[in-house]
């Protein structure tokens, strides 16, 4: 439990490190803290990745000096857009690609109610690019995060699950000592 | 079943506590972002420094890719700029001379001398770009609140970005001219008006920046210059903003306006700032 906060506070101090950097150098929007808190929104649990959202956020905000606090906002619809998406275990990365648009998606619309927009088209484009990108990114970042916890033996995102012959294996195993007990019975 | 009760309101409790404490961190943004962000400009100066560092040496491994003709012509041009602009400082000398002079007969104090920090941009919002940035010289380099900061064409004429905001000991806050909280006073050129930057009714949207408090008395043509009028403490006199648009037309006969409002284009280019020069005033 321990180790998986200190991970996840690393991770996540990473990536609004990165997200400062992207801003900074190359005037590119990139909300990676988006991307942790929704990893850690299911391989840690809801409230977590909420409290995650907020101090992430805050900072974020107060780093960049801007005058309204928005980031802690953007982040907590992000996560409820993913949450309510993927509201079971993800099977496959298909299904992590629809939580990172969704969250992406929620995202751009609480930039545009905080931060405004230049209008309808202009938002319908950056919406679209947005989830394209988040679709691509979160299964990415799955991918890398479920490595680190793997290699740290913490939660995961996607739970590493029997493959399907060992489930059918185990299966009729079950099979064969049930029908063994009840050809046991007087 | 009692387990997952305790389970369940455990979970709500964490929620409420996370809503609470987002509730804390909106009421007290303020007062926050006074007190602690420029603690996390600090925090986080190493690390954007060393990045911006890293551009920087990128940046200047790009000019070995210019062959040696190109190379040379480059120092070539960058000489005669040099020789145009010690002749200018020549007669700004003598100028600067003969103010005191002046000044000394006439009984005047003496005026404000200014001393100069060049600054690197090392980090910008993404969202609000061209409203807020951060350079990499702090209360350590002797940046003060209120200090002004420009840029320098390519001609050697300053033009006015922002002023310092909050000051950290490594890092500070720009307050561009294109944010709204931003309110000072400017002179036109030609007509001779004092305005106040920012403080119009008009609403930022476009190209033009709201200049309001215009005395409805006085002609203004668009495209006179505009620039610091040297009434705040750390401001210059003279540092060109912008160039006006347009000033909202009177009707001389059944108008009782007595202020005007207008919109100036901003001179400085904010999409590509990377260094930028604060005016440090100096004691008499």
């Amino acid at each position: 439990m321990f180790l998986q906060k200190i991970i996840e506070f690393t991770v996540l101090g990473v990536a609004v490190l990165v997200e400062l950097l992207a801003g900074s150098i190359f005037f590119l929007y990139c909300p990676l803290a988006v991307l942790v808190v929704v990893y850690y929104s299911r391989a840690d649990s809801f409230p977590a990745a909420m409290f995650d959202a907020v101090i992430a956020g805050t900072v974020i905000d107060l780093v960049t000096g801007r005058s309204e606090l928005f980031s802690p906002f953007l982040l907590l619809i992000a996560i409820f857009a993913a949450r309510i998406v993927l509201r079971r275990e993800p099977d496959s990365l298909l299904e992590c690609s629809l939580a990172g648009a969704a969250a992406a998606f929620g995202a751009v619309i609480a930039e545009t109610v905080f931060a405004g927009t230049s209008g309808v088209l202009h938002f319908i484009a950056v919406a679209i690019f947005c989830c394209a990108a988040g679709a691509l990114a979160m299964p990415v970042t799955v991918a890398a995060l479920d490595g680190i916890g793997r290699l740290f033996g913490t939660e995961l995102f996607m739970p590493e699950r029997p493959a399907s012959l060992d489930a059918r294996r185990a299966a009729r195993n079950r099979r064969v000592r049930l029908a063994a007990d009840r050809r046991g019975r007087p | 079943m009692n387990q997952i009760k305790e389970k369940n309101s455990g979970r709500w409790l964490k929620i409420a506590a996370v809503g609470i404490l987002l509730l804390l961190a909106l009421a007290g943004y303020d007062s926050l972002r006074r007190r602690a962000g420029r603690f996390f400009g600090d925090f986080f100066y190493p690390y954007l420094s060393v990045a911006r560092a890293g551009v920087d040496r990128i940046s200047d491994t790009t000019l070995l890719l210019y062959s040696r003709l190109e190379l040379a012509a480059r120092v070539e041009q960058l000489m005669a700029a040099n020789r145009a602009l010690a002749a200018q400082n020549v007669t700004t000398a003598e100028v600067l001379r003969e103010n005191a002079e002046l000044r000394r007969l006439a009984s005047l104090p003496s005026s404000l001398q200014w001393r100069y920090l060049a600054c690197e941009v090392i980090l910008r919002d993404p969202v609000h770009w061209d409203r807020r940035l951060t350079v990499g010289r702090g209360r350590a380099d002797g940046l003060q609140p209120g200090c002004a900061v420009f840029s320098v064409t390519s001609d050697g004429r300053p033009i006015l970005v922002g002023l310092i905001g909050e000051v950290a000991d490594h890092s500070a806050e720009v307050v561009t001219v294109l944010n709204p909280e931003l309110r000072i006073t400017v002179g036109l050129s030609a007509s001779g008006a004092i305005g106040v930057l920012n403080a119009s009714e008009r609403r930022q949207g476009g190209v033009g920046i709201p200049v309001g408090m215009l005395p409805a008395s006085l002609k203004y043509t668009p495209g006179e210059s505009v620039i610091t009028t040297g009434f705040e403490q750390g401001i210059p006199r003279g540092i060109k903003i912008g160039e006006m648009l347009s000033v909202d037309p009177v009707d001389e006969l059944f108008s009782s306006r007595l202020q005007l409002s207008g919109e100036l284009k901003p001179a400085a280019q904010l999409n590509s700032i990377r260094f930028l020069m604060a005016a440090l005033p100096q004691e008499r």
